[in-house]
């Protein structure tokens, strides 16, 4: 009883947001203040949804709408961290489409954290990604197939997770658009589970 | 002018849409009911506009970050017919999927509009 009293006492004055949910060693955190999703149900959906080697070396995904990044540039849906690899996702109203497009947003910067333990780990996977990537950019050229949105079209980094986004949420798309590219995910990327 | 084709799973062309300035959207579909469920999302957006996603890598003062924005397209924005096609290639139409696909500017140009 004197351990849980002093315990408590420990623990007055400590933010709430410190005691985060955790998906393997990536902290979901203060989604207490969005009202769209609460930190463990979006914990569950990545538990349900992402392999959890995807989530590895991202620290935190991190309800962030304070951030200067999202001050000053309104807009913003989310980041990925190059360096770190957090994720920071942005206030709720942000997201004309709500929660899915929260969860849109969630799902493509994980696919920036899988794109990169991809290059660190299996740079021939990468490579083979890139080329994919420059090979569709030629072919789009005549057709527009080859790329899930305009917004894949910018760069492989884009391209890996809008492909990503959309092969977990929409994968009927990514079949359409790239049967190629889906192929890549599911044997290289999601070890062969589909959605 | 951005033109764009409506493929079916089958990769078969089911329609056509096109913006012009300063904010038209012709639509032609032969289904019925594929053509109305067009039309009536379109509707909708040509008020409101349609959001687009985008986004890339920025450095800033703590390192590099890529980025995901997005923005209220409305119109009379000649990306408006792009989001209208993200819009579309997200959703069931009329109880079907189809996919949007944007024409090369090049071609708008050879067909001389």
């Amino acid at each position: 009883m004197r351990e849980l009293d002093a315990m408590k006492t420990s623990l007055e004055g400590v933010d709430d947001r410190e005691f985060g949910t955790w998906v393997g060693r990536t902290e979901i955190r203060g989604f207490e203040g969005c009202h769209a999703i609460e930190s463990e149900d979006l914990a569950a959906y990545l538990t349900e949804l992402i392999p959890p080697s995807h989530l590895e070396g991202c620290p935190s995904i991190e309800f962030d709408p304070r951030n200067p990044a999202f001050l000053e540039e309104p807009g913003t849906l989310g980041f990925f961290e190059c360096d770190s690899h957090a994720i920071h996702i942005a206030s709720e109203d942000s997201f004309p489409d709500g929660i899915e497009g929260l969860l849109d947003t969630v799902t493509h910067e994980v696919g920036h954290n899988t794109h990169a333990a991809l290059m660190d780990t299996s740079p021939g996977l990468a490579g083979e990604w890139e080329e994919m990537y420059a090979s569709t950019l030629r072919k789009n050229r005549g057709d527009d197939l080859g790329f899930v949105s305009e917004y894949a079209k910018t760069s492989q980094f884009e391209d890996f997770a809008e492909s990503y986004m959309t092969y977990v949420r929409d994968p009927g798309t990514l079949m359409f658009v790239s049967p190629e590219k889906y192929q890549f995910l599911r044997d290289h990327v999601f070890y062969g589970r589909e959605y | 002018m951005r033109r764009a084709r409506l493929l079916d799973r089958q990769r078969q062309v089911v329609g056509r849409l096109s913006w012009r300035p300063p904010g038209d959207v012709e639509i032609d579909i032969p289904d019925p009911d594929l053509a109305a469920a067009v039309e009536a999302l379109v509707r909708r957006t040509l008020e409101s506009g349609l959001p687009l996603r985008s986004g890339g890598r920025v450095d800033h003062g703590e390192g590099p970050v890529l980025v995901e924005r997005s923005e209220l397209v409305p119109r009379e924005d000649e990306r408006f017919l792009i989001a209208l096609l993200a819009s579309l290639n997200r959703a069931s139409v009329a109880g079907r999927r189809v996919f949007g696909v944007l024409e090369p500017e090049e071609e708008d140009r050879s067909a001389g509009t």
